[in-house]
């Protein structure tokens, strides 16, 4: 079949159908060039990428920016227990002036981080206050003395070493005639017990001591009454009526850890009868503020209040003075300071409450108030009930006899006789603090030989001969032994970063002892609980960071009142009429306590408790003193008192007491870069004569203001209910009286809301009836949390970043009004308002209930800021870090990123667990979200879930008030839960429909009913 | 004229009954004659304007939002103010040219193109305060809905990215309408350039206009379709602003009038910016004849109409903070009016709510200084409504523990002064590159554009 061949053909190209056809060949030629599959040209593919590859190694080669190398190495040697990123607690204990703490110390990869109580510490119990909180930083200050200096030459470890040991072979051949010791409170055994090796070395060697805040007018009233060195602890817990006269026991550093928790015990209305405080002070104090009952009356007067009690305590027969009440020889006018009428209240009321009332002097007040207020307390049988007796364990030397004012006049009497040729300062800063007109810093730079042992370049350091730098407690071994009895350790957590002794290394040293300070630390215990079994004690010792918690208070028999104190009260009495002019009172600042924690960026810029100051102290006074003078917030004044004066600014202060004037000590000095230059040192009017102030001052106003930096401009609550409180028969009246202040139509979110009914739902509670404001939470967050200092400017500037604050508010009328602390941080709202704005999503809440920054999202619009109702949220608005005065110039620099960072001796305080935010976004309150997943990553490693004993954020850890609760809201068990259904909880704003999950409980007072008809009755 | 021209006597548009070819001249007249001196001075202290702003942002970048004058409870100041106040200037024009194009305004065809042209310059001075007023400005393009590897998009409940995206729709459309209308005049300065440089440049630009019947056709009807699509825009665009206020739920900001408020608003502080500028310019550059005291007459009437309109808002707020029984709303309007801040509040009253009452009388309405000062009283005034919006809301909210008081820095002043800088370099060289008056709209409706021009009815 030839079929086939006639099928059609088809032709693929033009040259099959014309095979001769050139103009098609040509055309063809065009269309599809040979070889136009690839690219003919000079630079080829290969060409391209040999170039490419060479300028990208020519632009690697030519530039340096690289981004930093920090190497990461395993430890050559593994410490015990550690695993990285686990952090490990070490037991300690830290004194200040006589008062002594149990702590934890938190350390994270060979460098603590932290400071916690010590659960096992009857002084802590877990909690802590401000200076504990924040003396992790003071370990990490980089203005801290870092070697020994002679003559300002810079001196190594041995010849330090040396040169004290030169000072020692020296004295050794005169029994240690001319050698003289300065000494601040101690509190270690182990020190003592050194000190007598001393004495026992150098017999004549003559030993002082000064402290510029202390209790040496109590011990030495109660040494008065019971011969011996006293001093009392009070038990708030059984007190049912507590009257304080000028005692800030609420504030002040001494016992405050356990007085507040003692005392908050009895302010919760479910947990216990509540108590009742008066308060008798010129000053407002935070006892003042958490009282019942405030009364404003000078300091100086207290004695003349004190006296009006024992009338009336006497009129109603329970007062057994001994002399009879008509031997008061009392030379006054018979105006009483304080109503009787309402006095005899007070004393109805401490007689109601017989056995379980505490009537308690401030440590300001004269030796002979305190010796009565042992009789009153010994006439109410509060004595062995609610106020214990403890014999100070160290008072058997006899420097320690002496009152520091004593001490210190003895001192400068020998200086003077040229009695001391040799001056060894053992911590402290007498050349700072010494009273104005013992003129120690003109003396001390005239003495041949000057030794100063301390932490900080002080002016003291400054004008000594030899420095020699002092260990910071955690890098020291030592030992504490509170005035209660309990002894604890002191172990290093972190070797000394610079050189210098530890205060048990630098009396070695000086003793020409070659042992370490852990053998010094072991020896004195061994020597008291024998070699028996003593390694394993001494495990256990360190484990538990307490030696023994036994706490005998002397048991004292009956007292009675002498003539000679019934002489002198008199006298004092009746001298308090000649007084004229202004009273001047100096109190311990709540920042830098006697100036010691100038250089602590944390505590400076803490607010004050009651001013809301931050980075200096001002002369406070009363609206109508103020009035008076013509004297206005932040005005300069001149305060003179004899040839003495003192410029500083004026905070008026609604509740001081009229014609009467505080000022804080321990501001005004040159000591580091964050310290310097703040504040005004109130030491330059301190005399011997008034060392506890009660002095009398004149005020001339200069044509000058002073910009202090205040955290709260605005101290009224403008009649809105956001702290809410009642008093205690409202309460039972009504008991969720602070739920229904507010009425709120039913509301309804825009948004489908969530239900957030399974799993961890995390809450917060705050008992208002609780906190005294007294700011340990504030430190505590910004240790945990890396929550940088701005400075005073930025403050003023109503930039700073403390996640959490204290908003005090001012009720009722400006001469005596009532303060009262509401704690603030980021409410975790479940309809958060914040989070809704938010354009990128920065901010938004997890399934737990917790409303979540998300730092590396956020761009810094600052509408969440706008839109957050309780303005808790912090904004970054530089590189606070950067902005330190600490910070350094980086080392390599690069572009586009910083030129500054914080010191890298800063740096190791940072917490590893929390990021350390850039300039640029914003930041707040994170319910301490990294304890959160730490808690359930290990509660799910043990396939359990949750429970109160595993978390506890940083905030409620230190309250020792134990204020803030923190917990699983939907475990019936968890105490969060049951707290949150007291009938005093509240919302705050709970009309926007927020659903808070932190929320209040009602602040309750307990009122004197009969007080509070009969002052009613005046003011009609 | 027509019947009805004649019989409600119109005042004619265009004064000294000009032809094609001299409004042609007039309009093309700045660019083709020799740079007045005034106008490089301008032009240099503009510039060093911008050169301020520049250093202002550089210095911000660098350092940080800290170098203003923000704190804590004012988180808002100088930035948003001024982004507020330069988007409601740069309302008056797209309103201008769309709405009362809608509504068939012929006398709009005298000052459009001006207005459209301070409006896209407002707009990107508005623009500029956005993106820097944020923490981190170089992470400023998270704003927008970029798709990325961590499927992470922006909140879409925020009112701050619905700005985002009704400003930058706001700015396109305007940019589009206005270039669009300019394209026909364009054409025509290309054809009457005398360089080739000139010739080329415009004739990009032109996009190949001829003139052609055709090209009439699409003109108009792209014309009228981005004259719809801008009318909704110019309601929108500032009523989204405002729920940048109104959203929040702080009292002062959390308030249901906000929209209609704002725009009625911005509408009064462009035509106020308007007339300031206009005045100027039909001065110094001879435009008296097509800008007309007629023009000028009308946009104060519509100031003294929004300028109520803003006075009632401002009474109304009062009115709801009393009606509401919302303590912390009633102190919010009270805290404005007498509070720390009353001064800048009532310097917001008497410029815009006592000072356009003058313009009930015919003589202020067509008296050149007095609606020069008026109108910059007007400027004045809306920059402050903005600001007693923004910060005395925020300086007292809730909690009075977080109260506080707001004063700029330098800086803050540095940069709001350089943002009139660059507005003003723009607007120069608008004013000296491009046919100010749209040449083309204004001979449709000279007389001699009206097919029965020169008929006589009457036969």
């Amino acid at each position: 079949m030839s079929s086939l061949t006639q099928l059609k053909q088809y032709w693929r190209r033009f040259k099959s159908l014309k095979d001769d056809d050139v103009k098609s060949d040509s055309f063809l030629k065009k269309e599809f060039l040979k070889g136009a599959a690839f690219l003919d040209d000079a630079v080829s593919r290969r060409h391209f990428l040999k170039i490419m590859g060479a300028s990208a190694a020519l632009m690697g080669a030519g530039c340096a920016i690289r981004k930093p190398v920090q190497k990461i190495r395993p430890y050559a040697k593994n410490p015990e227990y550690a695993v990285p990123g686990d952090s490990l607690y070490y037991a300690t204990s830290l004194a200040i002036g006589e008062d002594v703490v149990g702590l934890l110390g938190n350390v994270s990869e060979g460098r603590p981080t932290k400071l916690e109580g010590n659960p096992l510490h009857p002084l802590s119990n877990g909690s802590t206050g401000t200076f504990h909180q924040a003396n992790i930083l003071s370990l990490y200050d980089p203005d801290r003395l870092q070697y020994g200096r002679l003559n300002n030459n810079r001196l190594s470890q041995s010849q330090m070493t040396d040169a004290l040991n030169r000072v020692y072979r020296r004295y050794l051949s005169t029994e240690g005639r001319g050698l003289s010791f300065l000494l601040e409170s101690q509190m270690s055994p182990t020190v003592y017990s050194l000190l007598s090796k001393l004495q026992l070395r150098l017999p004549y060697a003559e030993f002082y001591r000064y402290d510029p805040i202390n209790m040496d007018n109590v011990k030495h009233g109660l040494f008065n009454v019971a011969g011996k060195f006293m001093l009392p602890q009070f038990n708030f817990e059984k007190a049912d009526v507590v009257v304080s006269f000028d005692h800030d026991f609420l504030g002040g550093l001494m016992n405050h850890v356990s007085n507040a928790a003692g005392f908050s015990k009895r302010r919760s209305p479910e947990d216990a009868n509540l108590n009742r405080l008066y308060a008798f002070e010129s000053n407002y104090s935070a006892t003042g503020a958490r009282s019942d009952h405030r009364f404003r009356v000078w300091s100086s007067q207290i004695p003349l209040v004190l006296f009006q009690l024992i009338r009336s305590l006497n009129s109603y027969g329970v007062f057994d003075f001994g002399p009879k009440l008509s031997q008061f020889n009392l030379k006054f006018s018979k105006e009483d300071v304080v109503d009787p009428a309402l006095m005899n209240e007070i004393a109805l009321d401490l007689i109601n409450a017989k056995g379980k009332s505490v009537v308690t002097a401030g440590p300001l007040q004269p030796a002979i108030v305190h010796e009565f207020v042992y009789f009153i307390n010994q006439a109410l049988l509060n004595n062995n009930h609610t106020v214990h007796y403890y014999e100070d364990p160290f008072s058997n030397f006899l420097f320690n006899q002496q009152t520091s004012v004593k001490s210190m006049t003895q001192l400068v009497d020998n200086i003077k006789d040229h009695q001391v040729s040799t001056l060894i300062v053992l911590g402290g800063d007498p050349v700072f603090n010494a009273p104005a007109d013992s003129l120690f810093k003109e003396l001390y730079v005239e003495i041949d030989e000057t030794i100063c042992f301390s932490m900080m370049d002080t002016e003291t350091a400054r004008l000594s001969k030899l420095v020699i730098p002092r260990y910071h407690f955690l890098e020291s071994w030592g030992d504490t032994k509170s005035i209660s009895g309990i002894a604890s350790l002191v172990q290093p957590m972190i070797r000394p970063m610079h050189l210098g002794y530890s205060d048990v290394g630098f009396l070695g040293a000086l003793l020409d002892d070659s042992r370490s300070d852990y053998a010094h630390v072991r020896r004195t215990w061994r020597l008291k609980y024998g070699r028996n079994m003593f390694d394993q004690r001494w495990a256990r010792w360190l484990h538990d960071g307490v030696i023994s918690t036994v706490q005998k208070s002397v048991k004292l028999s009956a007292k009675r009142i002498t003539s000679k104190m019934v002489a002198q009260f008199s006298d004092l009495v009746s001298s308090l009429f000649t007084l004229k002019g202004i009273e001047l009172n100096f109190f311990e600042d709540s920042s830098v306590y006697d100036g010691r924690f100038i250089n602590n960026g944390w505590l400076q810029e803490m607010p004050d408790p009651i001013t809301k100051l931050t980075w200096d102290n001002a002369l406070l006074m009363s609206v109508k003193t103020a009035k008076k003078y013509h004297l206005k917030f932040q005005d300069m004044v001149k305060l003179v008192k004899g040839n003495l004066s003192l410029e500083l600014p004026v905070y008026v202060l609604p509740g001081h007491m009229d014609n009467s004037v505080s000022i804080a000590l321990g501001y005004g000095q040159n000591c580091g870069r964050v310290g310097s230059g703040t504040g005004f040192n109130a030491y330059q009017l301190r005399t011997r004569s008034d060392f506890d102030g009660a002095s009398m001052v004149s005020l001339v106003k200069l044509n000058r203001t002073y910009k202090l930096a205040s955290t709260q401009d605005h101290g009224s609550m403008e009649g809105r209910a956001l702290y809410r409180s009642g008093t205690i028969s409202q309460y039972e009246k009504q008991p969720t009286f602070a739920a229904d202040m507010v009425q709120t139509p039913p509301l309804k979110s825009l948004y489908d809301e969530v239900p957030y009914d399974t799993g961890y739902q995390w809450g917060m509670v705050v008992d208002l009836s609780r906190c005294d404001g007294c700011n340990a939470c504030i430190i505590s967050c910004q240790a945990e949390n890396n929550i940088p200092i701005v400075g005073k400017r930025e403050v003023l500037n109503g930039r700073e970043m403390s996640w959490m604050r204290i908003d005090r508010y001012f009720e009722g009328d400006e001469d005596n009004p009532d303060i009262v602390d509401q704690p603030v941080s980021c409410l975790h709202c479940e309809n958060a308002p914040c989070e809704q704005v938010c354009p990128v999503a920065a901010t938004v809440h997890d399934q737990e209930g917790i409303n979540n920054m998300v730092y590396n999202r956020c761009i810094g619009t600052r509408y969440c800021a706008d839109n957050c109702p309780v303005k808790v949220r912090r904004f970054n608005f530089f590189d606070y870090h950067q902005r330190n005065p600490q910070s350094q110039p980086k080392k390599r620099k690069h572009l586009f990123d910083y030129v500054r960072e914080p010191d890298p001796i800063v740096q190791r305080q940072f917490n590893p667990d929390v990021t350390v935010r850039m300039r640029g976004v914003m930041e707040k309150c994170t319910y301490c979200i990294q304890r959160i997943n730490r808690a359930k990553i290990n509660a799910k490693n043990q396939n359990r879930l949750v429970s109160d004993a595993d978390i506890q954020v940083a905030c409620q850890q230190t309250c020792s008030a134990d204020a803030i609760t923190f917990g699983n809201i939907l475990d019936p068990d968890s105490k969060v839960s049951k707290v949150r259904k007291r009938q005093r909880n509240y919302q705050l704003l709970e009309q926007l429909h927020l659903k808070a999950r932190t929320t209040y409980l009602a602040g309750i007072t307990n009122p004197n009913v009969k007080i509070v008809q009969l002052t009613d009755k005046r003011k009609l | 004229m027509s019947v009805v021209d004649q019989e409600i006597n119109r005042v004619s548009l265009v004064k000294d009954n000009l032809d094609f070819q001299q409004l042609t001249d007039l309009v093309a007249k700045p660019s083709e004659t020799k740079t007045p001196k005034w106008w490089f001075i301008a032009l240099a202290v503009s510039l060093s304007g911008i050169l301020l702003l520049k250093s202002m942002l550089a210095y911000l970048f660098w350092e940080g939002v800290g170098i203003w004058g923000l704190n804590n409870p004012v988180g808002w100041g100088y930035a948003i103010v001024n982004f507020v106040f330069w988007v409601g200037i740069g309302h008056a024009g797209t309103l201008i040219s769309a709405i009362l194009f809608l509504f068939r305004q012929d006398w709009r065809t005298g000052i459009n193109r001006f207005a459209e042209a301070m409006t896209i310059f407002a707009v990107i001075c508005a623009l500029i305060f956005p993106g820097v007023h944020i923490g981190r400005q170089w992470l400023a393009y998270w704003l927008f809905p970029l798709p990325n590897s961590m499927a992470m998009w922006p909140n879409f409940r925020s009112p701050l990215l619905w700005d985002v995206f009704a400003v930058s729709t706001y700015f396109t459309v305007s940019l589009l309408f206005w270039y669009v209308g300019l394209i026909p005049d364009l054409a025509t300065f290309r054809d009457r350039a005398k360089t080739a440089l000139k010739s080329k440049i415009y004739g990009i630009f032109a996009l190949g206009w001829r003139g052609a019947n055709r090209h009439w056709q699409h003109y108009e009807k792209a014309y009228l379709l981005l004259a719809a699509l801008a009318t909704p825009l110019v309601l929108s665009v500032h009523s989204i602003v405002s729920f940048d206020f109104a959203v929040s739920q702080l009292p002062g900001w959390h308030t249901t009038i906000f929209p209609p408020y704002f725009v009625a608003g911005a509408v009064f502080s462009g035509f106020a910016m308007v007339v300031t500028l206009m005045v100027l310019t039909r001065e110094l550059f001879g435009m008296k004849q097509v800008m007309t005291l007629h023009h000028l007459e009308c946009m104060n009437k519509i100031i003294l109409v929004t300028g109520m309109m803003v006075g009632y808002a401002y009474g109304m707020e009062f009115f709801m903070a009393w009606y509401s029984v919302y303590e912390y709303e009633s102190f919010a309007f009270i805290n404005r009016a007498t509070g720390p801040y009353a001064w800048a509040y009532w310097i917001m009253v008497s410029c815009n709510v006592i000072s356009p009452q003058l313009f009930w009388f015919k003589k202020c309405r067509t008296s050149i200084p007095i609606m020069f000062v008026v109108s910059i009283f007007v400027n004045i005034g809306m920059w402050f409504e903005r600001f007693v919006i923004t910060v005395t809301s925020l300086h007292r909210d809730f909690l009075p523990s977080s109260w506080d008081y707001y004063s700029p820095t330098w800086v803050d002043v540095a940069t709001f002064v350089g943002s009139f800088g660059l507005f003003f370099t723009l607007f120069l060289l608008f004013l000296k590159f491009l046919p100010i008056v749209a040449i083309a709209e204004v001979k449709m409706i000279l007389p001699q554009a009206n097919p029965h021009h020169g008929d006589n009815h009457e036969h």
